[in-house]
């Protein structure tokens, strides 16, 4: 099964939140993403088997910040623990999704990077919006030979 | 089980299993490991009582370092609870044939650990 941000993800993406944010998470009526990305928290999982392709989230530094408190029980969390709680998150969804992506053949999973900013993408990427209860949450997804997903 | 070993490489992940462990009030002292190099080494020194893992990590993976632990018999017998993302049928039973103990998908949770951490109990219980 080819990774695609469908149904299969949606259900990894929200319980995923819900278990570690405790947030809910819907696709959002609006798709624009008219959101500062020049001060956003980003992280990207490689899907490497099955794949190749990988999936990047994107958050505002308020929500960031509001899911990260969520995540690790503490007030004010510093940006390197803002990034690597979203590395996590990240980590988790991946390891998720691709396993209910195996047909059998196995899975591999590259590792977490996070970074601040706009996220670099080799183009073409699938995006779609969600709402959070704090904020929004863009998924981007690419191909890893750099075809639109 | 008074000594724990939490590995895995994100601290992010080792600090929610520590903060489940103190939820369910279990272990007094609470080990930290970034990789299977990291835990390999902890464990010759000051073997614990229990090891939470995960699979995905750099320098040396959660199944590298869990093939040392079982084929070392004065480790094998150190319970191992495997929390990872990635825990397909073919994963699963490639642990279970290395004598993982217990697999629990993250993201942990204080239940999901306390359920695993009681079966542990019971059988070891069972066996004396």
């Amino acid at each position: 099964m080819s990774p695609a941000i469908d149904d299969v993800f949606e259900e990894v993406l929200v319980e995923t939140f819900e278990g570690m944010a405790f947030a809910s998470v819907c696709e959002s009526e609006d798709q624009d993403w008219d959101d500062a990305l020049q001060d956003a928290f980003w992280s990207t999982i490689e899907l490497v088997k099955p794949g190749p392709a990988r999936v990047t989230f994107v958050v505002s530094s308020d929500t960031a910040i509001s899911v990260a408190e969520a995540v690790g029980g503490d007030d004010d969390p510093t940006p390197m623990e803002v990034s690597e709680i979203f590395g996590e998150i990240a980590n988790t969804i991946g390891g998720r999704w691709l396993t209910l992506l195996d047909d059998g053949s196995g899975t591999e999973l590259g590792l977490p990077k996070v970074g601040r900013g706009t996220p670099s993408l080799s183009g073409g990427a699938e995006s779609r919006t969600y709402d959070l209860d704090d904020g929004r949450l863009l998924v981007l997804l690419e191909r890893g030979d750099g075809r639109e997903a | 089980m008074n000594t724990i070993l939490v590995v895995d490489d994100s601290a992010v992940a080792r600090k929610i299993a520590i903060k489940c462990l103190g939820s369910i009030g279990v272990g007094e002292k609470i080990v930290q490991a970034a990789d299977g190099q990291q835990a390999l080494d902890v464990i010759k020194t000051d073997p614990p009582d229990l090891i939470l893992a995960d699979l995905n990590m750099p320098v040396m993976d959660g199944v590298s370092m869990l093939r040392r632990i079982k084929a070392n018999p004065k480790l094998a017998t150190i319970p191992v609870i495997v929390i990872s993302s990635i825990l397909n049928d073919e994963r699963r039973q490639e642990l279970i044939d290395r004598g993982v103990e217990h697999l629990v998908e993250k993201p942990v949770s204080p239940p999901l650990l306390a359920d695993a951490i009681e079966q542990i109990r019971m059988k070891q219980e069972e066996l004396g």
